[in-house]
C-alpha cells in the first residue's frame, strides 16, 4: 500500500503541492481528478522521486522511501509526453527495464517477455520499428508496455491519454483497463477528465484548484 | 481566395528572382575574398616550395618525427583533459537552474575569446618555477583555454535532452550512471565529437602557448614551421610541415565533424532549479566552484602578481605602462592599443558581412550538397597552419600592384580569413532555423526582399551577430602566428607587446607584462558582461 | 558582380594607400635603421649625425638576428628600412645569397665567450674551468647555463665554436657529454645571463654562462652600488669570433642618406661609443678603448672561428642534428 502523508512541494519558490496526502490500496485503481494547474503531475513525480519533497514523506508497504533513490523504488511511471528513448526500437524499449530489474534474464527470455508485452497491446509486429515512425496512440501503448515490464509494485499514469482524438482515446481507455487488470497492477492515475476516471479506477479523489493563483 | 493566391503566387515568384541575384552577390564576396587571401598565398607556398622528396627526408628526421609525437600526444591529452574538466560545469550549467549562472558562463568563456598570450602568461604566473616551462603548463593552459568549447558545444545539445525520457529512465530501475550512459550519452555524442575534433585542432596547431611555455624543449609542428620559416629561413621543410599538418588536422576534423548537419532544435527544455533539489545541490555547486577556481585562479594570480616587484607591493608596473618607462624596448602602449583596436574593428566589418553572406546561402539553399560544400570551404582556414597562411601571403603578395607585403592590411586580411569559420558557426544555425514560412509572410505582408531580410533575417539574429562581431574580434586581438609573421615595426599590438614584456627578465618588466594582460582581460570581461 | 568589383577596388585602393603613405613617412629628410633587440645604442648617439647632415634617423628593431635577417629576405628588393644593422658572420651568407643589400661593411666585431662567477668557484674552494673540455666533467656538472643555438646568435656561436674546436667528428660526442652533465638551455642571452648565471642581476642557479668577451667590463659599468672589480671572468679559451655587418638595403630609395648613416656607423664617434653601449669591439682603426674596457673585457688573441660559407651551407644541418642530440 502507498501511503503519501503531508505531502508538500515547493519548486522555483512558489508551492505546488500543499500538504497532500492520499492512500493507495494494492491491487487498485485509484484516480486523482483536478484541473490543470491544481499540481497533479508534480505529486507524481514526487511519488516516484523525480522530484523532491519540501516536507511530508512517502510510504510504501509501511516503508518510509521518501529519501530512496528512485531506481531503487519499483515505481513505474508513464509520463504524458516525450518519455520514449527514440534512439532505441520499440523492442529495445519495452526490454529497458526487465535488465535492471533481473540482471540474470538471459537475452532470449528478454525476447519472449517482450513479444509478451507486445502482444498484450496489440502490437506485435512493431518490435523493430523506430519510435519515431509510430503514431501517438501507438507511443502511449509501447510507454504503458515499457513501465509495466519489470513488474514495478506501482504504477504512476500522468494522463495517458490527453493528447488523443476522442475515439482513439476510448479505445485505448478500454485496452489499458484490461491490460491492467490482467496484469494486476496497482495504478494512481492522474487525469482532468472525471469520465476517463470512472472508466478506469476503482476508487476517484478529487484534487482542489490551487489556492493561490501560480500565475 | 483566388487574389490571395494569385499574390502569393507573384510574391513567390519575385522572391525566387530576387534571391537568386542575391544569391549571387553574396556568393561572390566571399568566394573571391578566401581565393585571394586563403587559396592564392597557400597554393602559391605549395607550387613554389613544396617538394614531396623533402617531406619523406622530413619524416625520416628523427627530431621531427619527435615534434609529431609531442604535437600528438599533447594534444590528445590536452583534450581527454579539457573533457574532464568540463564534464561537470557543462552538467551543471546544462540541466540545472541558478543564480548567476549566466556570470559563470561568461566567466568561463572569457579564456577563450582571450589572446592565448594572456592565457600563457596567466599560466607562467601560477605556476611554480620548476614547472615554468613544460608539460604540465601546456596541458593546463590548453584545458583553460578549450573549457568554453565543450560548455557551448556539449552544452547546447544537452539542454535539448528531455526531462522526462531521464525520469522514464530512473523509474524503470537504470542508475544515474546507466542513464548517462544508454540514454543521455547516445544524445550528446555527436556534440562531443564535435567538441573533441576541435579541441583537438586547436591544441595540434597551438603556437602562442607552446611558444611562451614550452621553452627550448617542447614544441609543435606549428612552432616548427615558424622556427623553421623565420628563424632559419628554410622555407622548404616549413612548407613540408605545413602540408603534414594539414593532412593531420583535416583527417581529424572529417572524421569528428558532424554527419549530419541538421540544426538544433529552437526548444530547449528550462532546466529546474537547483535550490528545489538539495541533494543535487552540492553536486552542482562543487561543480562551479572547482571550475571557477581552475579557470580563475591563474587570472587572479596574474592580477595579484602585477602589484608584485621583489617580493613588495608596488605600484610601479602599472605605472611603467604609461610613463614611457619602457619604451626604449620598442614598448609603445598607447600605440598597441590603438592598433589591436583598429585591426579589430576593420576584422569585424570584413568578416561579418562575409560570414553573413556565406551563411545565407547556406540558410537559403535547400541541397544538402550545397550546406556541406560551404560548411567544408569556411572551415578550411581553421584547419590550416595560421603561420603558414602568413608566410603564404608574403611570398604571394610581392609584387606590384599587389606588393603589400609591409601594410598592415595584408595583417588584417589574415586576421579576416582565420575569424570567418568561427564567425560563420555563429550566424549558420541561427539563421537555419528561421522557418521559410516566416519570410513568405513577411513578402505577402507587403515587404520588400531587402525589408524581409531585414526586419526579418537580420531582426532574429541580432544576438548571433553581436557573438560573430564578438568572436571575430577577439580572433583578430589574439593572434599570434600570422601576427608574428605579418607584424611590421609599427604594427604591435597588444599580444605581441605583452609577449615582448614576459619575454624579458627583470622583476618590473614582468610584472608590467603582468598588468598589461590583466588590463586587458578587465576590459575583455567587461565587454562580455556588457553584451 | 558590381559589388564583386567594389570590393576589389577597396582592397586595391587600400593597398595603393599603403604604398603612398610608406613614402610619406620616409622624407627625403630622414633614414630608417633597422636593427636587432639588442640594439641600445646611446640614446642621444644620433643628435651629431642629425645636425651634420640634416637626416634623422628613425630606429625600429626586428627581433633576434635570425629573425630579422629571415623577415628581411622575404622583403628583399622591398624593404622596410633603408640601413639593416647586425647580421653577424652566421647570416651574412644567407643575406649574401638573398641579394639582401646594395652593399655591406663590417661594423663590429665581438667574441662569444664562457663566463663564470668569480666569487662562486674561490667559496667552493675549486679552480674555474680553463678550456671547452673542462666543461664536460664531472667537476662541473649542473653548472653551465647555454641559449639554444636555434633561436639565439651567441647560441649558435657557441655551438659553432665546439665544432671549431672538435671538428666534425668529435663535436656531437662533446655536446651529448654536456647533456649528460647537467647543461641547462633557454631561449636567449638575456634569460641565460640575467636570470639563470649566478654572476650577474639574476643570481641564479648556475655559475657558467655564455656570454661575450666584453660582459665583465658591462657588470662594472652597470654595478649598483659601484664596483672596481668585476664579479665574472672570462675562460678565453672557449672564446669564438663573432663579426657584425650593416648594410644598405636593396631597393631602398635613400640610398645616398643610408650611405651617409653607414659612413657614420663606422666613423669615430659611433665606434668609440659602441664598447659601453654595445659592449662590441670596434672596426675603426682611430676609435680609442676606454679604460675599463681595456681592463677588463677579453680580447682573444686567437678566437676559434668558422668560414662564412661553411657556416651557411651546413647551419641547419648542424642545428637538426644539435636539437636531436640536446632537446628530443
Amino acid at each position: 500500500m502507498l501511503e503519501v502523508c503531508n505531502m508538500n512541494v515547493v519548486l522555483g519558490g512558489v508551492s505546488i503541492v500543499q500538504d497532500f496526502s492520499i492512500q493507495v490500496l494494492t491491487g487498485s485503481t485509484t484516480a486523482l481528478v483536478g484541473p490543470s494547474g491544481s499540481g497533479k503531475t508534480t505529486i507524481l513525480q514526487a511519488i516516484c522521486g523525480v522530484i523532491p519533497l519540501a516536507s511530508g514523506s512517502v510510504l510504501y508497504d509501511g516503508i518510509d522511501i521518501t529519501e530512496q533513490p528512485i531506481h531503487q523504488r519499483k515505481i513505474g511511471m508513464v509520463f504524458q509526453n516525450s518519455d520514449l528513448f527514440s534512439h532505441f526500437s520499440v523492442a529495445r524499449n519495452i526490454a529497458f527495464g526487465l535488465r535492471f530489474v533481473s540482471p540474470r534474464l538471459s537475452p532470449e527470455m528478454i525476447a519472449e517477455r517482450v513479444q509478451e508485452l507486445l502482444r498484450l497491446i496489440g502490437m506485435e509486429k512493431f518490435g523493430d520499428r523506430h519510435i519515431n515512425d509510430l503514431s501517438g496512440g501507438e507511443q502511449r501503448r509501447i510507454a504503458l508496455a515499457r513501465a509495466i515490464a519489470p513488474r514495478p509494485h506501482l504504477l504512476l499514469l500522468d494522463e495517458p491519454f490527453s493528447a488523443l482524438d476522442s475515439t482513439l482515446r476510448w479505445r485505448l481507455i478500454d485496452d489499458v483497463r484490461d491490460i491492467l487488470i490482467a496484469t494486476r497492477t496497482t495504478v494512481l492515475l492522474v487525469t482532468h477528465d472525471p469520465h476517463e476516471a470512472e472508466a478506469l479506477a476503482t476508487r476517484t479523489v478529487a484534487i482542489a484548484p490551487p489556492s493561490n493563483p501560480l500565475k | 481566395m483566388v487574389g490571395y493566391l494569385d499574390k502569393h503566387h507573384v510574391a513567390m515568384i519575385t522572391t525566387l528572382a530576387s534571391l537568386r541575384r542575391a544569391a549571387i552577390i553574396c556568393g561572390v564576396l566571399p568566394t573571391a575574398w578566401l581565393f585571394l587571401f586563403y587559396f592564392l598565398p597557400l597554393g602559391t607556398i605549395l607550387i613554389r616550395a613544396f617538394d614531396a622528396s623533402i617531406l619523406i627526408d622530413v619524416l625520416g628526421n628523427s627530431g621531427v618525427r619527435s615534434v609529431l609525437w609531442f604535437t600528438l600526444w599533447q594534444a590528445t591529452l590536452s583534450t581527454a583533459l579539457t573533457l574532464i574538466v568540463a564534464f561537470p560545469i557543462t552538467w551543471a550549467c546544462s540541466q540545472w537552474n541558478f543564480t548567476g549562472k549566466r556570470f559563470i558562463v561568461a566567466l568561463v568563456t572569457v579564456p577563450f575569446v582571450l589572446p592565448t598570450v594572456i592565457v600563457a602568461g596567466a599560466i607562467r604566473a601560477v605556476l611554480p618555477e620548476s614547472l615554468n616551462s613544460g608539460v604540465v603548463g601546456i596541458l593546463f593552459a590548453h584545458v583553460i583555454f578549450n573549457v568554453a568549447i565543450v560548455l557551448r558545444i556539449v552544452g547546447a545539445r544537452w539542454q535539448q535532452e528531455h526531462p522526462n525520457t531521464v525520469a522514464a529512465s530512473r523509474t524503470l530501475g537504470a542508475t544515474a550512471w546507466n542513464t548517462f550512459s544508454l540514454i543521455t550519452w547516445p544524445m550528446i555524442r555527436s556534440a562531443v565529437g564535435n567538441a573533441v575534433g576541435i579541441i583537438f585542432v586547436f591544441c595540434f596547431t597551438s603556437f602562442g602557448i607552446i611558444r611562451i611555455l614550452g621553452g627550448p624543449r617542447y614544441s609543435t609542428i606549428e612552432v616548427e614551421i615558424f622556427i623553421r620559416a623565420v628563424q632559419l629561413g628554410d622555407t622548404s621543410v616549413a612548407t613540408a610541415l605545413v602540408v603534414l599538418q594539414l593532412v593531420v588536422v583535416g583527417l581529424v576534423l572529417g572524421l569528428t565533424m558532424p554527419r549530419s548537419l541538421t540544426p538544433l532544435k529552437i526548444v530547449t527544455y528550462r532546466p529546474s532549479w537547483i535550490s528545489d533539489y538539495p541533494r543535487q545541490q552540492k553536486l552542482v555547486r562543487s561543480s562551479v566552484f572547482a571550475t571557477v577556481l581552475f579557470v580563475g585562479t591563474p587570472f587572479l594570480v596574474m592580477f595579484i602578481n602585477s602589484f608584485r616587484v621583489d617580493n613588495n607591493w608596488s605600484l610601479s608596473p602599472w605605472r611603467h605602462l604609461f610613463d614611457g618607462t619602457l619604451s626604449p624596448m620598442g614598448v609603445n602602449i598607447s600605440k598597441a592599443l590603438g592598433n589591436s583596436v583598429l585591426f579589430a574593428s576593420i576584422t569585424v566589418l570584413i568578416t561579418v558581412p562575409l560570414a553573413l553572406c556565406l551563411a545565407s546561402i547556406s540558410a537559403y539553399s535547400t541541397t544538402h550538397t550545397a550546406r556541406r560544400l560551404i560548411a567544408i570551404v569556411a572551415s578550411a582556414p581553421l584547419a590550416t597552419s595560421a603561420v603558414a597562411l602568413g608566410l603564404g601571403m608574403i611570398i604571394t603578395f610581392d609584387q606590384s600592384p599587389i606588393d603589400w607585403r609591409s601594410h598592415w592590411f595584408l595583417l588584417v586580411s589574415a586576421h579576416c580569413t582565420i575569424a570567418l569559420p568561427l564567425a560563420l558557426r555563429s550566424l549558420t544555425a541561427p539563421l537555419q532555423s528561421i522557418p521559410l514560412s516566416m519570410r513568405d509572410s513577411a513578402r505577402i505582408l507587403g515587404a520588400s526582399p531587402l525589408q524581409t531580410w531585414w526586419y526579418v533575417d537580420i531582426a532574429i539574429i541580432r544576438r548571433p551577430l553581436l557573438v560573430a562581431a564578438g568572436l571575430s574580434a577577439a580572433v583578430s586581438l589574439g593572434e599570434f602566428g600570422a601576427t608574428s609573421f605579418l607584424t611590421r615595426t609599427g604594427n604591435e599590438t597588444i599580444p605581441t607587446t605583452i609577449a615582448r614584456l614576459l619575454g624579458r627578465p627583470g622583476d618590473v618588466v614582468q610584472s608590467s607584462g603582468y598588468a598589461l594582460a590583466s588590463l586587458f582581460v578587465l576590459l575583455v570581461i567587461g565587454a562580455m558582461i556588457n553584451a | 558582380m558590381k559589388k564583386c568589383g567594389i570590393a576589389l577596388i577597396l582592397v586595391s585602393t587600400l593597398g595603393l594607400s599603403a604604398c603612398s603613405s610608406g613614402d610619406t613617412t620616409s622624407s627625403p629628410k630622414s633614414v630608417r635603421l633597422l636593427a636587432y633587440d639588442a640594439f641600445t645604442p646611446e640614446p642621444e648617439i644620433f643628435s651629431s649625425f642629425t645636425k651634420e647632415t640634416g637626416i634623422n634617423v628613425v630606429v625600429s628593431l626586428g627581433g633576434d638576428t635570425g629573425t630579422l635577417v629571415s623577415k628581411a629576405l622575404l622583403t628583399a628588393g622591398n624593404p622596410e628600412a633603408d640601413v639593416l644593422w647586425g647580421v653577424d658572420n652566421t647570416f651574412i651568407s644567407r643575406a649574401i645569397e638573398g641579394k639582401l643589400f646594395d652593399s655591406y661593411k663590417q661594423v663590429d666585431t665581438a667574441a662569444v665567450c664562457v663566463n663564470y662567477d668569480k666569487s662562486f668557484f674561490t667559496d667552493a674552494g675549486i679552480s674555474a674551468p680553463t678550456t671547452l673540455d673542462d666543461l664536460a666533467l664531472s667537476t662541473y656538472k649542473d653548472m653551465l647555463v647555454i641559449q639554444n643555438p636555434v633561436t639565439s646568435s651567441p647560441g649558435l656561436a657557441f655551438m659553432l665554436a665546439t665544432i671549431a674546436k672538435f671538428g666534425l667528428n668529435g663535436w656531437e660526442q662533446y655536446w651529448r657529454d654536456l647533456r649528460s652533465n647537467g647543461v641547462k638551455i633557454v631561449d636567449d642571452w638575456t634569460s641565460a645571463y640575467t636570470v639563470e648565471f649566478s654572476g650577474s642581476s639574476g643570481k641564479g642557479k648556475y655559475p657558467l654562462v655564455v656570454s661575450y668577451g666584453s660582459s665583465p667590463p658591462a657588470e662594472v659599468v652597470y654595478s649598483d652600488p659601484p664596483v672596481t672589480e668585476p664579479p665574472t671572468a672570462v675562460i678565453e679559451q672557449t672564446c669564438f669570433e663573432q663579426v657584425e655587418y650593416a648594410g644598405i638595403l636593396r631597393g631602398t630609395k635613400e640610398s645616398k642618406n643610408a650611405e651617409k648613416l653607414i659612413e657614420f656607423l663606422t666613423g669615430k664617434i659611433f665606434q668609440e661609443s659602441m664598447p659601453l653601449t654595445l659592449f662590441v669591439l670596434p672596426i675603426n682603426p682611430n676609435a680609442i678603448l676606454p679604460e675599463v674596457f681595456t681592463k677588463f673585457a677579453v680580447i682573444p688573441k686567437n678566437p676559434l672561428t668558422l668560414g662564412a660559407a661553411d657556416i651557411a651551407s651546413n647551419r641547419s644541418a648542424w642545428l637538426d642534428t644539435w636539437t636531436n642530440i640536446m632537446l628530443r
